[in-house]
């Protein structure tokens, strides 16, 4: 099974606290499926801070340039999309922030893997994983299956 | 300007006690009532605002049953110029990816400059159909757009950001923006506004039409499905405090100094 990627989201050298908790559930979600943890970083000056979190995965990967500085969906798109490509990851993380929904839909559609978006939990069973999201202004909640496919992608919501 | 706004009918579910229907899977829908989705309410203003100031047409897409027609009649009587609606039985079930394709090979033939839907919808709430379908037709997008100032064949757009904090883009013409609501104070659309324009041409296209077969679209074209609907687990712990309200406030005072936030 591929690895879980957890996409480290940072504005203006700080950490969002989005990301650890992506941290935090792309560490359970390994243990359960017997995989490993990848964060990624993309910005420009941002090895420091990589440095503060990568004890928290197997690996931490910095891909550093100036167009990467500020969020932006484009370059963000290219670099990601040839990185899922060339991981084959099981599972990518990716917060649903401003950022996060700005980014996801058109890098999976790039990548051609599946993505449930705003998701507060995220189980496994039978070594897939099962989505929940909230719908309906949050008056029901769902459960999600996926399409099969060797790697999927999920937004997560904060809290 | 040539704008075009993908919009789509959804319950009112703020008032209302939702249930699940027999299939586990959606709501009952028999005491729910239908109207456009907030956001793409203001998506529709601001391409009629566009208009109005450059010239130009508005045309509103939406994919659903002929019921779906009330909310392209109301964009209509907003000042729409055009309204087109996709229906086919076989699109029920479809996620935000397969409602993005079907969007995509409606506009393939419609000459367009800018494109414009909701954040997302008041009922699934993806947020994913807007930037899918800007991938799909290969133009630039932005999300969460607060304001839009068009210049020659750029734009500036401010998109919102957490914390109260926002951006500004510089983004080239065509393009893709999914609309925060509060972007603008939509119109007031009266009856006889509606009533006006109840013989407008309404253009329908199905899946054929579209060169889309069956297979790509509903549950068996999407990349994700619902397995089940149920409403949230309801937290147990609530502490109900009786008493005078003195009593009362004491009790509070001592919960907050226990837990140490005074």
């Amino acid at each position: 099974m591929g690895e879980i990627l957890v996409l480290v989201e940072h504005r203006k050298g700080e950490m969002r606290e989005i990301s650890f908790e992506m941290i935090s559930k792309g560490q359970d979600l390994a243990k359960k499926t017997q995989t490993e943890l990848t964060t990624v970083m993309l910005g420009k000056g941002v090895v420091a801070k990589a440095d503060e979190i990568k004890r928290f995965a197997h690996r931490t990967l910095v891909v550093e340039d100036e167009r990467l500085t500020n969020f932006n969906s484009e370059p963000y798109q290219a670099v990601l999309t040839s990185l899922i490509k060339d991981r084959n990851p099981s599972l990518v993380l990716i917060g649903h922030t401003a950022f996060g929904m700005d980014l996801a839909p058109a890098l999976a559609t790039a990548v051609g893997v599946p993505l449930a978006t705003d998701c507060y939990e995220i189980e496994v069973q039978g070594g897939d994983f099962l989505p929940y999201r909230q719908m309906f202004g949050g008056k029901m909640c769902a459960e999600i299956h996926f399409r099969e496919a060797p790697c999927k992608m999920i937004t997560v919501r904060s809290g | 300007m040539d704008v075009i706004v993908c919009i789509k009918r959804v319950p009112e579910v703020a008032e209302v006690d939702l249930q699940v229907d027999s299939t586990g899977k959606g709501l009952q829908k028999k005491d729910l009532v239908f109207s456009i989705n907030d956001w793409d309410n203001y998506a529709v203003e601001e391409a009629v605002r566009i208009k109005e100031k450059f010239g130009g047409t508005v045309t509103v897409i939406t994919i659903g049953p002929k019921e779906s027609e009330d909310v392209l009649r109301r964009a209509l009587a907003l000042g729409v110029d055009e309204a087109v609606r996709v229906t086919d039985p076989a699109t029920e079930g479809s996620d935000g990816y397969v409602l993005a394709k079907i969007l995509a090979a409606v506009i393939k033939d419609i000459p367009y400059d800018l494109i414009l839907t909701g954040v997302q919808a008041d009922d699934d709430g993806y947020a994913q159909v807007g930037t899918t379908l800007a991938e799909f037709l290969g133009i630039a997008h932005a999300t969460l757009v607060t304001d839009i100032a068009i210049e020659e064949k750029r734009t500036k757009v401010r998109r919102e950001l957490e914390g109260g904090m926002e951006e500004v883009l510089d983004v080239e013409l065509p393009a893709l923006f999914t609309i925060q609501s509060g972007i603008n104070e939509p119109r007031y659309i009266s009856i006889f506004g509606i009533r006006k324009v109840a013989k407008k041409e309404i253009k329908v296209l199905d899946l054929s039409t579209l060169g889309l077969s069956p297979n790509n679209v509903g549950e068996e074209g999407s990349m994700i499905g619902i397995s089940r609907i149920f409403p949230p687990p309801v937290d147990k712990r609530a502490e109900i405090l009786v008493g005078g309200p003195d009593e009362v406030a004491a009790k509070v005072t001592d919960i907050f100094e226990k837990a140490g936030v005074i």
